[in-house]
């Protein structure tokens, strides 16, 4: 009986207070809040669309002794991804997302073949490139523990990733003449659980996340049969710090840690130990309803892993 | 030296913390969009200007001034510039102003395959870093003392100070034959400064509407003298690389930039910009090869385009992106920039 008259006390204490923020926005300024301001998953009915931007080039690594090299070659790639997003209220604590990838590959090498015996010289230069359709993503968030008055929730996340991309090189004619994949050619599966604050102006969030490989079959070397593989799983860990310069213009901190699985290729693990501590900080500009997020990822340490940056450019739209 | 170091932080978090308070500036700073803002700092304004820079080269101008695709060659190479600008206002009209870049670039050649037989054929890379601090600018800026909204001009002149290492690290080249070929891997460590003091001038003025602003910036270093560096040659005896090194003189010529700049105050935090920007280098001579060699002028031309946005009255985040148009034996990056100032009236109480 204590325990019930105790419960009703709670009830009574919280849920007028509850209802007072449930009444502060309205649906307009709902969708108009900022990265930090926003509630934890979309509202009910609410979609969010968007347009991302993604630029890397191939520079340095970070080698088996987690030392900071440069690629020897002269070999010249750069990626360019853009895709488009779609993420839906399905409830006010159920939230469904699309990701619908686009990427533009290309890789570039000249040399200069000589063989003094023969008197021979030739430069060679060869450009491949790749352009299409990569691997679509479906998502659900789901806030676990609700989001309380003190603007604490703990998320729960599934992303599955398909591998509708092109996965082999296509339109080969010769080892540097072919067309590039867009897709990885496996599916994924990534469980993550998300715990945030938001303290105005300022916002916390701890992620950890899994994802699971199911690995495949494609060609990995021109010229050579199909061969089954399997990307190691990845293991993330986040913690983020945001906060508003002003009313509109948010500031994120975001600090990831990634422990990579050993690479299988038929069967064999390439055991390499795979790490990377990336730092990315991003602006985030509300207007209204638009959103103009921009990130730059620095690679800060790793272990057989890229140590280039990355940008980013997002625009969003809340309807 | 870490107690030290300590110190220093809680020193700059106090001064920091201090200013975060409401100030008097605030309301001159707050009633200047940056289309009308002066060309200088005012009266006991610091300012604190840092960026970054990502250079995307992906084309050289040859010395006709002819376009070189880079991936055609296997150059093509990213490099990240990070700048840091202080301003402080001694008077109305009177700025010091000083300025440092980091550097990090690395520029690849065309691999070399040598066949001798063809079970032993050798892969040669070679590999040019520049890392490092660029020499520290100090300048004075003369404000015309004209107290109007419609246009502003200011000189400046100062001196570029050669604090910054300039002498090559010893190389790190490579062997290694685990391999299908013998691989070389030639890898050359530069720095960034100059080894020599220049004189720097400079002229800026500004034109304003309402709306629109028209603006130039002119910028001329020229170098004192002759300057010396080291250059370092590498032999193979055994499998093990050692190294030598010799002096050499050089001398640096002479630089100018040209920015021509016009602007749209599209809203009071938003300012919108294009612009064209002229680089210049005069001819000078190296002594590297052993023998006085000319080194040939260089030319870069680009457009700019971009956005500032007021975040506060004290704080605006700067883009520009710039394009390559044009050169002359010179390579020309696409550069993407980003950067945030920050304003404060140290000394006002």
């Amino acid at each position: 009986m204590k325990r019930l008259l105790l419960l009703l006390f709670i009830v009574l204490i919280f849920e007028p207070i509850h209802a007072q923020v449930q009444e502060a926005l309205t649906p307009l300024e709902l969708k108009q809040t900022t990265i930090v301001t926003q509630p934890a998953t979309l509202n009910k009915g609410f979609l969010r669309a968007g347009f991302a931007l993604s630029f890397a080039a191939v520079d340095k690594f970070f080698d088996d002794d987690a030392k900071k090299r440069l690629f020897p070659d002269n070999i010249w790639a750069k990626s360019l991804s853009y895709q488009f997003a779609f993420q839906y209220g399905v409830s006010d604590r159920l939230q469904a997302s699309l990701s619908i990838p686009f990427r533009n590959e290309f890789i570039s090498q000249s040399l200069l073949l000589e063989a003094p015996l023969s008197g021979t010289s030739e430069i060679t230069s060869w450009g491949i490139e790749g352009n299409g359709l990569s691997d679509v993503e479906l998502g659900l968030i789901y806030q676990l523990v609700p989001e309380d008055i003190l603007r604490r929730a703990v998320l729960v996340s599934a992303f599955l990733t398909l591998p509708t991309g092109e996965k082999d090189p296509t339109d080969i004619v010769d080892e540097q003449n072919y067309t590039l994949p867009t897709g990885s050619g496996e599916g994924t599966l990534d469980l993550g659980v998300t715990f945030r604050k938001v303290q105005y102006p300022f916002s916390y969030e701890g992620a950890i996340a899994y994802d699971i490989k199911f690995g495949g079959t494609k060609i990995i070397d021109v010229g050579e049969d199909p061969t089954d593989f399997k990307s190691g799983n990845l293991l993330t860990l986040r913690g983020a710090y945001n906060f508003h310069l002003n009313e509109w213009l948010v500031f994120q901190n975001d600090i990831f840690y990634f422990s990579f699985g050993d690479d299988e290729v038929d069967g064999q693990a390439n055991d390499l130990k795979r790490w990377a501590l990336q730092y990315v900080p991003r602006l985030s500009f509300q207007i209204k309803r638009f959103r103009i997020n921009q990130a730059v990822s620095f690679v800060v340490k790793g272990r057989n892993s890229s140590a280039d940056p990355g940008y980013t450019m997002v625009v969003q739209y809340v309807f | 030296m870490i107690k030290l170091a300590h110190q220093g932080w809680v020193f700059l978090f106090f001064i920091l913390s201090h200013h975060l308070a409401a100030q008097k500036g605030d309301s001159i700073l707050a009633n200047e969009t940056t289309l009308i803002r002066p060309l200088t700092v005012h009266k006991g304004q610091f300012r604190v200007n840092g960026g970054y820079s990502l250079l995307i080269n992906s084309r050289r101008y040859d010395l006709a001034g002819n376009k070189v695709d880079l991936s055609d060659e296997g150059f093509t190479n990213i490099g990240h510039l990070v700048d840091l600008e202080l301003n402080y206002g001694f008077a109305e009209f009177l700025q010091v102003s000083m300025d440092i870049n980091h550097l990090q670039e690395a520029q690849r050649s065309r691999n070399i395959v040598i066949i001798t037989t063809p079970d032993d054929p050798i892969d040669f890379n070679e590999i040019t870093e520049r890392k490092g601090w660029t020499d520290l600018h100090v300048m004075l800026d003369f404000k015309v003392p004209f107290v109007t909204r419609q246009f502003d001009f200011v000189f400046s002149a100062g001196r570029s100070l050669p604090v910054a290492a300039h002498e090559p690290d010893q190389p790190e080249h490579q062997i290694d034959d685990t391999g299908p070929l013998n691989t070389i891997t030639y890898q050359f460590l530069n720095k960034a400064g100059e080894g020599t003091a220049a004189w720097l001038i400079g002229l800026s003025g500004k034109v304003r509407t309402d709306k629109f602003g028209f603006s130039f910036d002119y910028f001329r270093q020229h170098f004192s003298g002759e300057a010396t560096s080291i250059s370092w040659s590498a032999s193979l005896d055994n499998e093990l690389i050692s190294y030598t090194s010799r002096d050499y003189d050089y001398q640096l010529g002479d630089r100018s930039q040209l920015l021509f700049l016009s602007e749209y105050q599209a809203w009071p935090f938003l300012n919108l910009f294009l612009g064209y920007q002229a680089h210049n280098s005069g001819e000078g001579w190296s002594e590297i090869t052993g023998i006085r060699t000319l080194v040939e002028r260089q030319r870069r031309r680009s457009i700019q385009l971009g956005a500032e946005v007021l975040v506060t009255p004290r704080l605006w985040i700067r883009q520009v992106a710039s394009f390559p148009t044009g050169g002359e034996n010179s390579f020309n990056p696409l550069i993407l920039s980003t950067r945030a100032v920050y304003n404060l009236f140290p000394f006002e109480r």
